[in-house]
């Protein structure tokens, strides 16, 4: 059973994008997020950078590991869309991320 | 003159010489032209052309159209951004309200006449002439800066962990005073850190130790006093390229025993460290603006290193930790 399975709010075909209460930036191969909701900062690294991206426009987590497997061509597909999940669980929990 | 019946006075005054009721102050790199007087400031040189304008008025201020952009509370003071067509509107709860022209040439103060003048000068001084650069692009850091050489080096951090502290005891170590407070940085390549106001403000136990040169207070314990005095030599008078940035972490002196060390941020760390120390708060600019501050503070944070000093709090070790610095300056 995928990890996506026990999570009601997001299955693999569940569209998120990033939430527009934010601010954001690119910073080497990192970014860097401001939530105006509660002013806190979010560092992320390169793999959480290249989802931030993708998600300026809705997409699903098939969408996104689909995208991070031909940029990460050493990424296993159930691992990454694992990995994928729980990143954007995360991020919703933080209210980063909307589901759409 | 009512501004409501014309627009700010951006042009107005741009090409004259001062007036008998204005003054040329010489501030952040660039001119003040100002109908207050600002005894912390130097006068500017003759014939200069001002790159902002403050002029008092003693009407109410206009009726304009106002968008809320942010909010910041202190205690009891509190401020309030808001947007109008010529520019922004910056109200503050001890001082009255400034209009600032939307390319930040122009302040207008509206004159309380139940404002203390150091609290109005203060304003125009910092979050006033703050909001005025980062529309001209600037990113504005509380923090100090010191020039060693060629290149400066700058401390950041909250309130009481020692920055001013540092950049005294590094100028008077031989290096140059850019800057206190207020540190204005110009994103570009390479960063640069325009020279302040030339003067800083230490806690009254720190300027009795130090060796500084004019107090213009008396000493009140648990006070900051302004420090002023600084011979020519010891002022950066240029923008000067940012060599390292080091965010402030104040050690108790009894758990190590040495003066002082540093580690390395990575870029994303360095940018979130940069923008907890802009001069306006997220809060206060809003979304537009602080989406401005990150990308310029990401901008500084991918050039210039920015390292956690962790600096032990020990009058005792303060001149170890400045040679320490001034050693990591020269080898970088």
């Amino acid at each position: 059973m995928s990890i996506v399975d026990t999570m009601p709010s997001l299955s693999l075909d569940t569209p998120v994008r990033a939430s527009p209460q934010l601010v954001s930036c690119e910073v080497a191969d990192e970014a860097v997020l401001l939530s105006m909701r509660d002013g806190q900062y979010y560092g992320l690294n390169e793999v959480g950078a290249s989802i931030w991206k993708l998600i300026q426009q809705p997409r699903t987590v098939v969408q996104i590991r689909d995208a991070l497997l031909e940029e990460y061509s050493d990424m296993e597909p159930h691992e990454g869309e694992r990995a994928i999940a729980e990143f954007l669980n995360e991020m919703i929990s933080f209210k980063l991320v909307d589901l759409v | 003159m009512s501004p409501a019946a014309a627009p700010l006075p951006i042009d107005a005054s741009a090409n004259r010489e001062p007036s008998a009721t204005t003054r040329d102050y010489a501030a952040f790199g660039g001119v003040l032209r100002s109908e207050i007087e600002f005894p912390e400031l130097s006068a500017a040189p003759h014939g200069s052309r001002p790159d902002w304008t403050l002029t008092v008025d003693h009407g109410e201020p206009p009726a304009h159209a106002l968008t809320f952009v942010g909010e910041r509370a202190v205690r009891e003071e509190r401020y309030e951004l808001s947007q109008f067509g010529d520019g922004f509107r910056l109200v503050y709860s001890h001082a009255g309200t400034f209009d600032i022209a939307r390319d930040g040439s122009s302040i207008v103060w509206y004159h309380n006449r139940t404002a203390i003048p150091e609290l109005v000068r203060s304003i125009v001084l910092g979050p006033a002439i703050s909001l005025a650069l980062e529309l001209a692009g600037f990113l504005c850091l509380h923090g100090s800066a010191v020039a060693i050489g060629e290149t400066a080096v700058a401390f950041v951090g909250p309130k009481h962990y020692g920055k001013s502290t540092l950049a005294t005891a590094l100028t008077t170590a031989g290096g140059r005073l850019v800057g206190d407070d207020l540190l204005v940085v110009s994103p570009g390549q390479p960063p640069t850190v325009r020279p302040g106001v030339g003067s800083v403000r230490l806690w009254s136990d720190m300027a009795a130790v130090l060796p500084v040169g004019k107090v213009s207070d008396t000493l009140i314990q648990g006070v900051k006093t302004t420090v002023t005095g600084f011979v020519d030599e010891a002022l950066a008078v240029k923008p000067t390229a940012l060599g390292a940035i080091y965010v402030l972490a104040p050690v108790l002196k009894h758990s190590d025993e040495r003066a002082g060390w540093r580690s390395r941020l990575v870029p994303s760390e360095a940018t979130i460290a940069l923008a907890h120390q802009t001069k306006l708060p997220a809060s206060l600019v809003g979304l537009r603006g602080a989406g401005s501050q990150l990308a310029a503070a990401a901008a500084v944070a991918a050039t210039v290193p920015v390292w956690t000093l962790h600096a032990v709090r020990d009058v005792a070790r303060l001149g170890q930790l400045v040679r320490q610095i001034i050693e990591w300056s020269r080898v970088e």
